[in-house]
Formats: C-alpha cells, structure tokens, sequence
C-alpha cells in the first residue's frame, strides 16, 4: 500500500474536518474543493452522487464522503485514513475543551450561559427536521408517514430504540405508492 | 458518585458494550443526515436511561456546534464522555462512524446498483420520513424542560427565522442569539441550584461582567471533575 497517499488522504481530510463549522453544508464545497479541485480524486458528477447517497442513508455527510472517497482512491486502507482523519480535528477540539472544563467549573455560571443558549440549539434542532424533511418528504406518502411517526415516537418514547422505529416506518412505505 | 447528591436524576451508568450498542443504534438512525442524532440521543440517553440530564444534553448540543466537524460524531464524544469518561467518548464516537462506514463501503463494493433499486430507494425516503417525525417529538421534549421564560420563545423563533432563511449560518446564529440574550436578558437567567452536570463557560471570560450579578455569590464545584470520576471508577 502506498503510505504517500494514504498520508495525504489523511491531511486533505483533516483540512475538512478542520473547516467544516456547522456541519454538512458547510463540508460539502471543502469536500469538492479539496478532492475534485486540488487532489482530482474524484470528479464533480461523483461529489453529486456522494451528496444524495448521504442524504438517504444513515449518517453525516463528511464521513460517508470522507469513506467514499478514501475507498475509491485506496480500497479500505484509504477509507480508513479519510475518515478518521475527518474527525481528528474534532475530537482534538473537544477532549481540549473539555481538559479546559476542569479549571473552569461554575455551575451558576453554566446555567446562566444556558439559559442564553437554549433557545438556538432548540431553533437548531427544529431546522434539523426542516432541513432533512425538504428532501426526503416527496409525496403523499411521505406525508403521511411523517404524521403517523410523531404519536409512534410519542408513545414508544423510552420503550423501544428510535432505531426499531424508524426501520418499521422504512417497511411501511414500501406500502405506499 | 458525588452527582448523585447534586443530581438525582443521573442515577445510571451503563457498560462500554452497552454504550456501544446504544450509539452504533444512534448511528444507524441518521437516516437524512448526521443531527438526527441529536434527537436519538435525546429520546435514548435522556428520557430512555436518563443517562444524560436535559441541561447537559442541551449544553453538548450547543459544544457540539460550536465546534467544527460533523454533528453526529460530535455529540459521541461530548454525550459519551458525559455519561463515561473518555474511554466512553471513543467507544462512543466509533460506534457512531461504524455504521455508515460500513454502509458506503459496502455499497461501493458490492451494491453499486443498490441505490437505484426502487424498494431500497422507497425504504430510505419513509425512514427519513419518520426522523422528521422524531426531531419533532424531540424538540417538543427538549423544549418543554429547557424554554421556560417568554423571552427564550422569541429569540428561539428569531433564530429559526434568521437560519431558516439563510441569513446567517447555524453557528453564527447561535452566538447571536447566545450573546444577546446576555446582554439583555442576563439578570432573568434561571438559576436552578438542582442542576448537576454541567458542561460550562466555555467563553466565560467574555460574559462574566454580563452575568456578574447572578453568579458572583457563588463559585460552583468542579462538576466535570465528577464526571471524570466517575468515568475512572467504572
């Protein structure tokens, strides 16, 4: 296996990783930028291809790109490298932040900050289900599922694995037109 | 566990497989993308095992943000750190990445045609159906423990609307709305002394004056000390 370009799979990954604030919308032009501009590992129509496949199946965008991209260019090495490069930075950013946690520890202080902050991660979470729901909801059907879903996850709440759920929801639709 | 005193509601600790188990379910439930986490998690490590308490949750989800990189394996490592230690947050932030790891590779390897199929298609598109359905549920649940003062309703729907429509990106909004509910709203801050697991002041040097008036009489315990403890013991 070639270590050279395992290493710079590695390293462009980490770019994206590094770069990606804010999630998939963000990563998807770093993605394109660094392997269709500066590396040509892959080409536009594929970075298509990587956007709807990681809109449907389970996941974030930037590993289920940073494992495509990784396995097409070096097999299962490669797609190793990409994607735990991907989330280096992260991981990096947070065990710092939360090694920075220990000097720092006011519990008045954190709920009051929270207080301030609740109400966009709770705007965030709510545009999740937007943002999601714009491209799989595409018919009736989807509708309708979506309606069914919010009494079943109501009920099964603390009961049953989201998971169990939704791969029923999955079955149900294939019921649908 | 001395957050047990602080923080009743935190009473379980779970296994590292049973951890893994819990978030390689996480990871699979993504269906439409990395922050239907969030409201897995929620709906699992919240209210399922109470693993996790609502004002922690909401703090990782705002870390979560705040840092760069996919939601989805942020939340791992915050929410598996939380609930135990770093062991915790690798198994955790492994078993998040195992399942569309495997997916995309064997989707390239052996299903290249997979997508195409119509029921597989159909499949997919009714479980990201229901995620929506989910995130909704979640944000009620969240929401319902979390927003209790009006002022926290407007900014919340200020930053829907200031998102939403592309204004601004999600992690500009949230400083925006963080700071200026600082700035304006500082002196109605809940201050709930039950409260114990809290990631905290993560840009506290700049809002100290802000809060000043709140927080002064009391300099709190080093809570993620515990959770580190507590990582350790198990």
């Amino acid at each position: 296996m070639n270590l050279g370009l395992l290493i710079k799979l590695f390293i462009s990954f980490v770019t994206v990783g590094l770069g990606s604030w804010g999630g998939g919308t963000v990563a998807i032009p770093l993605i394109q930028h660094e392997v269709v501009e500066v590396n040509q590992w892959i080409n536009d129509e594929e970075v298509s291809r990587i956007i709807a496949l990681s809109q449907m199946t389970p996941g974030p965008i930037a590993i289920n790109a940073a494992t495509y991209v990784g396995y097409k260019v070096a097999g299962f090495p490669g797609a190793l490298a990409c994607t735990i490069g991907v989330i280096t930075p992260a991981a990096l950013i947070i065990f710092s932040f939360l090694m920075g946690l220990k000097r720092f520890g006011n519990r008045k202080l954190a709920t009051a900050l929270r207080s301030a902050v609740s109400p966009a991660v709770l705007g965030l979470i709510f545009l999740a289900a937007y943002s999601i729901g714009k491209v799989v909801i595409v018919n009736f059907g989807g509708i309708l599922i979506f309606i069914l879903s919010v009494p079943a996850f109501y009920y099964t709440r603390g009961k049953v694995a989201p998971v169990f759920v939704l791969i029923a929801f999955g079955f149900l639709s294939l019921l649908f037109s | 566990m001395t957050s047990k005193t602080v923080n009743p509601k935190n009473v379980s600790s779970p296994g590292y497989l049973s951890l893994f188990s819990l978030f390689f379910k996480a990871g699979i439930s993504t269906f439409g993308g990395g922050p239907a986490i969030i409201a897995v998690l929620e709906t699992e490590c919240v209210t399922r095992y109470s693993y996790v308490t609502d004002e922690g949750f909401v703090d990782d989800v705002a870390v979560a943000t705040a840092v760069p990189g996919a939601m989805s394996v942020n939340m791992a490592f915050l929410t598996g750190f939380r609930i135990k230690g770093f062991l915790g947050a690798i198994v955790s932030a492994f078993a998040v990445i195992l399942a569309p790891f495997v997916v995309i590779t064997s989707i390239l390897v052996w299903f290249d045609t997979l997508l195409e199929n119509k029921i597989v298609h159909k499949f997919l598109l009714g479980a990201g159906a229901a995620v929506t359905g989910l995130i909704a549920v979640s944000v009620w649940s969240i929401g319902r423990n979390i927003i209790k003062e009006f002022y926290q309703y407007i900014t919340g729907a200020v930053f829907v609307a200031l998102v939403g429509l592309k204004l601004l990106s999600p992690l500009q909004g949230l400083v925006l709305i963080f700071l200026f509910n600082l700035l304006f709203f500082s002196r109605r801050v809940t201050v709930n002394d039950d409260v114990g697991d809290d990631v905290g002041d993560d840009v506290g040097d700049d809002v100290d004056d802000d809060v000043d008036d709140d927080v002064d009489d009391d300099v709190g315990d080093d809570v993620v000390s515990e959770a580190l403890a507590e990582g350790d013991k198990s």
